[in-house]
Parts: C-alpha cells; structure tokens; sequence
C-alpha cells in the first residue's frame, strides 16, 4: 500500500478498466466519500438557552456561564461575567432575594444551586484582584449621575461600562441600606477605580442639565418605570422600590441603557421579555448524582463543588456527551466545544437527545 | 482540554462516511471499541450489520484492517488472522472478531465455542441487536420475549427469552467476559482496556440498539440502553475465568421495566397483554437475582457494587 | 540431501507441507484423510516445521482459519475429505474470490448416504466452480511433490490449490518416495511474499460488499489467473522436472504417439489404466492413455492436441453428475467440441465408492470400445444390473 493511500482523504476511486481494480477484492480509499449528510432532514445547532434562574434573575446575570467559567477553573473570568450585570455582587450576596434560586431546575431534583453565594464568593474575586469588567467604546459623551440610593450607584457603574463618562455626585452613597461604612468605601472607590468621577456634593438640577449631555437623578417622581424617561428627554428618573435590592439596581442600569440609547441617537425601548428558558424536563437527569446542597461558601473548593451541581441548563459546560455519543463520529471537540461535521452528519439526534443541558437542538433541514 | 463527563481516548479510528443507519449503537459500539484498542489491531468481521456499515468495496471507514468473512466464521478467522500474524512476527496485533447477535448466538456458536474452548489469544465482540437487522429484522435467539420481529409478528410476539450466551462463554471458562453498552462508554473503555491487557480468549457482550429494528426514533437508541441498564434488562457485569462474578453497576432507583418496553415499537403490542410484561418482569428479577448471588460468591459482599446515578 | 522413505500417500502430503514449510496447519479429523494432519502435529510437535496447528471443531473452522491466517500472509495448509470438503464449500469460494494461495489435500472419498470411506472423485469434482485450482495425483511421490507445486502456482497466480489424492489407494498404500533436499525446495518455493496482506498500520478493508459496478471484474480476474495459470503450470513443472528429475506435465500422455484409442484416466488407477494400457500394446493394440493431472485451470489445448485424429477415445471417470455424465466426460467432450474431424468419446463410469478398477476393467472397456458403433455417453462398467 503506497504511503498516499495511507492518508485518509475523501478522493472517489474511479474505476475505468478492470486494471483499475487490484486481484484481491480490497479497498482503495476510505468512506470520507460518503457525504452522508445528504442524509440529514434536521440538524443539530449549539445554540444557548436561556435558563430559569437567568429568567428570574433582575438583572438577568449568566449565572450558568458564571458558574461554567468558575468550574473550568477561571474564577477571574467567572467575576468579570458576574460584573457584566450586577454590579455589586458583594452586596447582593446579602440583600438579594435569589429568585434565582426559586428558579432553579435543580430544585426538583435535590436542591437548588446556591447562586446567591457562588455569586457573591465569585464576585468578590474581582474585589480581591481589583479587576473591573470591560468598557464598551468610550461616547465621549458626559452625564451627571446624581443621588445616593443602590439605583443611582448602579446607574453610574453602567452608564460608565456603556461608555459613556459620568461624573457622580453623591453625599451618601447606599444611603438607607444599613451598610457599613467599609462597605460603602469598598464599593465607592471600585468605582472611582473604574473611572467614574466622585463628587461628593449636591448640584442643582438645572445646572446639571445644563452643564451634562443628559442626567440620571433619584429625586423627583418616576415618571417611566420601564424607561425612566421623563418629558425632558436629557432627564432620566430613577429610584428604588426597596422590595428587591437587585431590581432596584437593576433600575440603575435600565436608566443607564435609556441614557445611553438617547446619546447614541436610538430609539428608547424598553426590555423585551427574555425567551423562555430550558424547563426541568428538558434536563437530563441521568447525568446528574443528587449532591447536598452547600449553603456557605467560604472556599473555592466549596465554590467549584457547589458549582458542579448547576444543571448549566442551556449553556453549554463541555460535558462532551454529543462528542462521546456519536456514532457517526461527525462532532469534533474543538476549544472545548463540540463542532458538528455537517458533511456527515446523519441527523439521528442522538447528541440533542443525550445533551443534558438542552443546549443543543434540532431545527429542520431547508430545501 | 476539558470534557467535564468523560475520560475518553480522542483518537479517531471510525472515520465519518460510514453507512450505518441514523442513531446505530453498533457503528457507535466500534467508534468505542477503536478508541480503547488503539490502531495495532486487525478486524474479522463475518455478514452483519457491519458488512454494509464499512463501506463499499472500494472503500473503508476504519484506520485498522479489515477482513470480510463468512456468517459463522467470526472466531475462527480471527484465530487464523492472529496465527497468520504471529507466524510473520506480528503476534502483538490485537485481533478482534466483531460480529452481530446473529453471527454469534446462532450461526457462529459452534466455532465460537471451538475458538473459547481453545482460549484462542483474541477479542471476540458481539454488538447485540437482537434480531437479524441486516436482513430486515428476522427474529434471532439474541431476540428477547415478548419482541415483535418480522418472523415473530404481533400477533404471536417471540415466546422463547433470549438465549443467555453469556454464561455459555463462562461455561468455557475463559479469562474474560464482560457486557457493555455505548451508553455506558467510560465503563466500556474501561473493560476494553482491560481485556486488552489480557492473553486468550476475551468476550464482550455489547447491547446495541437499533433504532429501525426496535421501531423508535433515531435519537432514542443510546437512551434505550442506559435504560436497558437501569432496569436490569441489560446488567453491566464481567465474568473472569468462568468463575468470579463482578457486577459493575446498580441504577439506585427502581426503574420500571415498562419504561425501556415503551420506548421502543417493538413492544408495542405487550401493553395489551399485562401478564407477558410480568413474565418479563419475573425473568428481569430472576437473571438480576442469580448475578447478585454469584457476586456475592465471588465478594462476600455486595456493597462493593457501584450504585450512582450518573455511572462512568 | 534428499532421501528415500517408505511412506503412505497421506504421509507423503504431510511431508510436502513439511518440505513446503507451512506456517499455519487446521485440520478436523476425518476417514481418510486424518493421518495427514497427525503426522504434522507430530513434526510440528517436535519443532521440526516451525508452524501454528490450530485443531478446529469442524471443516468448515478448518478453511476459515486457513482463510484468515492465509490473509495475513502466512502459507496456510490444511486437508480434508468428501463431507469435510463438502462443509467447507463455502469457505473454498471465499478463499478464491479473496485470492488466498491456501494449498489443501482432499483424499477422494465417496459421498454419503449411505455412508462410504472409500475412494471416488465425487467430493472434489463437486468443487469444480469454487475457483479452486485441482491436481489428481497418481502416486505418493506426485501426493510429495504436487504439495510443493501447488504452493508455487497458487502463490504466483494468488489462487488456492487441491491436491487429490484416493483414499486407502494412496492415502493408505505404502510407497517409496523421495524427500528432497530443504535447500533446493526452498529455491524452488521461496517464503510466502504475500501481495495483499492484512496487517496493523494498513487499514484496508478485505472483501467488503461489491456492488454491481465492480463484482464483474473481480470475477473476470479470477477466471484471467485461471487462463494464466495454466501457462503457469507447465512453466513450475518444467523447472521442477529440471530441479528435482521429474517428468510431470499439466496432463501427462503414456504410448500416446502412433495411438488410435486413447484411454482417459485420472487419479490412482491411472497405474492400472497404465499397466493395461502397456500389456495391450504388448499384444498390438494401438492403444494409448492420457492422464488427467490438472482438472482445474482445465488443460484444453493439450486435450485438444493429444485428442485430436484419434479414431476412439474413452474417458474413464470415477464419479458422476446425477442427469448428466461422467464428470471429466463432459469437460473432454465439451473441449473437443471445435475439433474437426470430430472424435468419438465415450464415456465409462466406474469403480464408484472403492470399487476395484483392474487391469481386466480396462481391457474390457478397450474392447467394448472398439466395438461401438454409436457414441454412448455413458456406459455402466461393473454395476450389477
């Protein structure tokens, strides 16, 4: 056998003349020819889910990707995502309500997933590496972010990740929220560290609105609450209801999307509800061992037992389940992600079947 | 690199192109097998399945040879091929016999038992469909009770429970018996690894869904399995020397064997006949009894059996 | 040096594929033939052939493993009889049609029921489409040597060989027979360099499904190296005439030159057909015999050229095809067809299930023989009727 057809390639054998064939009935190529995706009538697609407790979050963190990053053993990464959305995972991880947790596909199987822990334990990475989340393109547009309660501070974090330059002014941040005051300095200065300009006074409205592309404020009546646009289009109005911290600072950041819309010249819309989210049966249980519950994590080792029971319901955790049970060995394990080989895969559905996750899908084959 | 679920080999010795049907735990049971042999191997495989699933005659779907050969022939040419290589100083080639339920617990019995009997050095493998596939799903002595095949019509289901060829290979007294099943990969690696390891004749009991033959979805087959194992239609278990009995796995929870029947169209009928499921049920309980005691033989115990949710 | 043993037909042929230095032996016991195969457990036993001896639960475990262990390259040797032949049917066309050089010895044994151990040319002759090539020896020293030969052609025309040989006639018979020097048969028959061989790191698939696009060729190249082969023949048996003093030929010719009446034999009583055919002509009978060494490649020139412008011939045949005629019959018959002026062959069936052929047998079929008239495509010789 000559060293070329040792390498397994998809060339069709062509058979003119008997000369072409040897005596003995063997073969002479491989059956990468067979491009049996031509088979295929639905195919399989990775695409993310949406899961209960991202549904039920308020400010909507990828708690599974969090959980996923912090398991793969890149706790720095797991923070970053955490602080994509929540900007003070260190104080929800006492005030928020966790309806995450109520959520949690995991509930009917033993327990939920401690979320609010991992996620104030994951959060405060960042605070122990002083790292902060990314920046989209500076605007260079500026607005004054003024008040002292949890939606205006998070107004601010957020107006400043959207890239815009804010200039914050509060006499007494977090007021009414009973923290302490290393509390409130730890969280103040992340974000004077993060580029967000502390004024520590009370400015007069209309000398803001003068003075600032636009202005966040709690004081005043909120006209808008999906918006919190008000009839003067530069003014946004934003305050806390107190049934929920992590509403109230999810307040913060609609404000601070609306703003950044308006300065951006796009229309103000409001939320759209998310996609439903992968439900308890779409789980595959039998890839699951009922774990205890921890209810306090101190450790990362605590931290990563405690996240290797999510269900990671519709994200993608490189279980390798579709790698491992494909018998057409058309998926491929690239960056620690299955790649399907459309060129042969069958379609037999094997791998949406076996996904635990419900992370992969079928979806009909056009034409 | 991460696969959170698996330790598996990433070689790749099944090469895609294959014309296996959608969802077939036979080319899924190869693709397994392969990565746990490695490439110093040489395959006999006798008519099954696997004679159309390789590919035409041009072609070929695996990085290891090959040798097509007669529907009862299986054991014996693999002991030729492995007399032949170790003749011209290649006697540390793996020879594998690979072949389906028919060619195994029917035609090729006689020269099974010779090669076992003679505890020829070789892997012998059946991928167990339970009924002849190839042909169109003619009933086999691998077929279980109650199952509709071509030749055993609803109307009158096959009657007779599947020939326990296990213990026949026992009675042999060879160094090795195990059963497996794709569903369970990590366990099936583990026992190819091992029988690997060892010198004579070495069998492996594959359960193989089909999903044509078994009327279910395609994407169904490797759940029927894991079922077939968690209801203890399918024990995971290896049997060494005739005579050490080791049961790998107890699913913790009981699973109606209803739940693996419904699955599949081929029992489809029974739920009209409730006493024939119970006489499954009893025949289930009855094998699981007898494995649990010959464990218990060889352990003094049965503690030591694996009993996870989520077994590897 | 080559040496001289008194030996049974059975064990001349264990003696070839000692000579032939086989590697892999398979062998399920059966009346006559058995005594083949346990004299090479011995000399296996005994390390003096470094060989496998792989003892299978049946004829047709015999071939496969002969198949299997032949397609990994090794020269692989095994030996039958009548219903082990007949078991290992299939397996014989899955050596041809996978060019397998595999060498076997059939000891000619009639078919049961009822139950016969006695010599007849049924068993192999049934065998005639398997795609296997088919040597008729006479004595033990061609049981010897046609080992060897066979070996040589099947390994240059990747086609698998029968010896034949009749059972107790030869199988059982004792007769002086020449051992040749190892050396000089291994320069005659070199290892084994196998074209197509299965082994690791080659991954071929070896006889997997032929669609109708390419079966026809591989069937077209077998029936070419059966063409072949017969060139083959006369070329391996003129170098071992030379090597090792023999005067073997695909079909050998005995007081053929100036004869009218040609007797056609095969096989063991080809000696008495011999032995008839020289006391005639002691007499004046112009009488001659052709012996029928190869069936398989069928030897038509040579037929043709021996045949031709005799004024009667006939064929002797050990055997029959039930509603046809004696086998070799038919084959001759249909190989004269284009020969002009045609010649008149008649067809004799006899000595079916061991019995006797004499030297009075033959006589008798030369006299009925001139006697005939019409051409009869069977006549009975020695049945009770």
């Amino acid at each position: 056998m000559s060293k070329e057809s040792l390498e397994f390639t998809d060339k069709i054998v062509r058979i003119e003349s008997e000369k072409d064939l040897p005596e003995a009935p063997i073969s002479q190529g491989f059956t990468l020819v067979n491009k049996t995706g031509s088979w295929r009538n639905v195919r399989p697609l990775l695409k993310e889910q949406n899961a209960p407790c991202q549904n039920a979050c308020p400010l909507k963190v990828w708690i599974q990707s969090f959980i996923d990053l912090l398991t793969r053993g890149k706790p720095e990464d797991a923070a970053l995502e955490i602080l994509k959305n929540n900007p003070f995972p260190l104080l929800t991880r006492r005030l928020c309500r966790a309806k995450c947790e109520i959520a949690c596909n995991r509930k009917k199987y033993d327990a939920p997933i401690s979320i609010r822990e991992l996620e104030g334990f994951t959060g405060s990475i960042a605070y122990d590496k002083n790292i902060y989340p990314e920046r989209e393109k500076p605007l260079s547009r500026k607005i004054a972010v003024t008040g002292n309660s949890e939606s205006i501070m998070s107004a601010a974090y957020f107006a400043y990740l959207f890239g815009l330059d804010v200039d914050l002014y509060t006499t007494s941040p977090f007021d009414g929220l009973g923290l302490s005051e290393e509390e409130v300095e730890r969280e103040i200065s992340r974000l004077r560290n993060m580029g967000i300009n502390i004024i520590a006074e009370g400015k007069k409205l209309e000398e803001l609105l003068d003075k600032y592309d636009a202005v966040i404020t709690d004081m005043g009546e909120v006209k808008d609450k999906l918006t919190f646009q008000t009839d003067n289009e530069k003014l946004y109005i934003v305050a806390p209801e107190r049934k929920d911290f992590s509403r109230d600072l999810y307040f913060g950041k609609r404000a601070a999307k609306s703003v950044y819309q308006y300065l951006k010249g796009e229309p103000i819309e409001k939320d759209a509800p998310p996609p439903r989210s992968v439900s308890f049966n779409n789980i595959v249980t039998d890839y699951f061992e009922p774990e205890e519950r921890i209810d306090t994590i101190n450790t990362m080792q605590e931290a990563i037992q405690e996240g290797n029971r999510c269900f990671s319901c519709g994200h993608c955790n490189s279980c390798g389940n579709c790698y491992v049970f494909c018998p057409d060995a058309a998926i491929s394990w690239i960056n620690d992600l299955p790649v399907v080989d459309y060129d042969y895969c069958k379609g037999c559905g094997i791998c949406v079947e076996e996904c635990p996750r419900s992370v992969l899908i079928l979806v009909p084959e056009r034409g | 690199m991460i696969m959170r679920n698996w330790t598996v080999p990433m070689e790749e010795n099944l090469l895609e192109g294959h014309v296996a049907c959608q969802g077939c735990l036979g080319a899924l049971a190869m693709r397994l097998m392969l990565k746990g042999l490695g490439t110093n191997v040489a395959i006999a495989i006798p008519a099954c399945c696997w004679t159309i699933i390789s590919g035409d005659v041009l072609y070929h779907a695996l990085k290891v040879p090959v040798f097509h050969t007669a529907f009862e022939t299986a054991a014996i040419t693999a002991t030729g091929i492995k007399a032949g290589l170790t003749m011209r100083g290649k006697g540390d080639t793996t020879v594998l016999a690979w072949a389906g339920d028919g060619g195994t617990f029917d035609i090729g019995l006689q020269a099974i038992s010779g090669a076992a009997e003679r505890n020829e050095d070789i892997i012998y493998a059946v991928y167990d469909n339970e009924a002849y596939m190839n042909t169109g799903i003619q009933r086999s002595s691998a077929t279980p009770y109650g199952a509709w095949t071509t030749t055993t019509p609803a109307k009158r289901p096959e009657d007779k429970p599947k020939k326990d060829l296990v213990e026949i290979l026992a009675a042999h007294r060879i160094p090795y018996v195990a059963t497996v099943t794709p569903a369970y990969p990590e366990d099936f690696l583990r026992k190819v690894e091992k029988a690997k390891k060892i010198k004579g004749f070495r069998f492996f009991h594959i359960f193989a869904p089909c999903p044509p033959g078994w009327k279910m979805p395609s994407d169904y087959s490797v759940k029927a399995a894991r079922l077939a194992v968690q209801t203890k239609v399918f024990p995971l278990f290896e049997i060494e020397n005739g005579e050490r009995y080791t049961i790998n796995y107890e699913y913790p929870k009981d699973v109606p064997v209803e739940d693996y029947l419904k699955l599949q169209g081929r029992f489809k009928h029974l739920f009209k006949t409730p006493e024939k499921i119970e006489h499954i049920k009893e025949q289930v309980k009855k094998r699981w009894d007898y494995l649990v005691m010959r464990h218990k033989l060889t352990h003094g115990t049965t503690d030591n059996i694996i009993r996870k949710v989520f077994y590897k | 040096m080559s040496f001289k043993k008194v030996l049974t037909g059975n064990h001349a042929v264990s003696y070839g594929a000692t000579s032939a230095r086989v590697q892999v032996i398979s062998a399920y016991p059966i009346t006559p033939q058995t005594t083949i195969v346990e004299l090479l457990s011995e000399i296996v036993a005994e390390g003096k052939l470094d060989a496998i001896f792989v003892n299978v639960e049946s004829e047709h475990s015999a071939m496969s493993a002969c198949i299997g262990a032949s397609a990994a390259g090794a020269r692989a040797f095994t030996a039958t009889s009548a219903q082990g032949l007949a078991l290992m049917h299939e397996m014989l066309h899955w050596a041809a049609g996978a060019r397998l050089p595999i060498v076997m010895a059939n000891v000619n044994r009639a078919m049961a029921p009822p139950w016969s151990i006695w010599t007849e040319q049924n068993d192999s002759l049934s065998q005639r489409d398997t795609g296997w090539m088919q040597f008729y020896v006479e004595s033990n020293q061609e049981a010897y040597d046609y080992v060897i030969l066979a070996y040589k052609v099947a390994e240059k025309v990747l086609l698998p060989a029968m010896l034949v040989l009749d059972a107790f006639v030869l199988s059982h018979t004792s007769e002086p027979v020449e051992i040749y020097d190892q050396d000089k048969v291994d320069e005659f028959l070199p290892p084994y360099e196998p074209k197509y061989a299965i082994e690791p790191g080659k991954p071929i698939s070896y006889g997997a499904l032929s669609k109708p696009d390419t079966y026809m060729e591989f069937r077209y190249k077998i029936q070419r190296s059966m063409e072949e082969a017969v060139k083959v023949i006369e070329e391996e048996t003129a170098k071992f005439n030379e090597m090792f003093g023999r005067n073997y030929g695909i079909v050998e010719p005995y007081m053929m030159d100036d004869a009218d009446y040609v007797i056609v034999s095969s096989g063991a009583m080809t000696s008495t057909v011999r032995a008839a055919v020289h006391e005639m002509r002691e007499e004046g009978k112009k009488v001659g015999l052709l012996k029928m060494k190869t069936f398989r490649p069928f030897p038509f020139e040579k037929v043709r050229e021996y045949l031709s412008g005799r004024k009667k011939v006939a064929v002797l045949d050990r055997n029959i095809s039930f509603g046809h005629h004696g086998i070799f019959y038919e084959e001759i018959k249909s190989a004269m067809y284009s020969v002009e002026p045609r010649v008149p062959i008649h067809g004799y069936i006899l000595g079916l299930g061991g019995r006797d052929v004499t030297k009075q047998d033959i006589k008798e079929i030369y006299d009925d023989l001139i006697k005939r008239e019409e051409i009869s495509e069977i006549i009975w010789k020695g049945v009770k009727l």
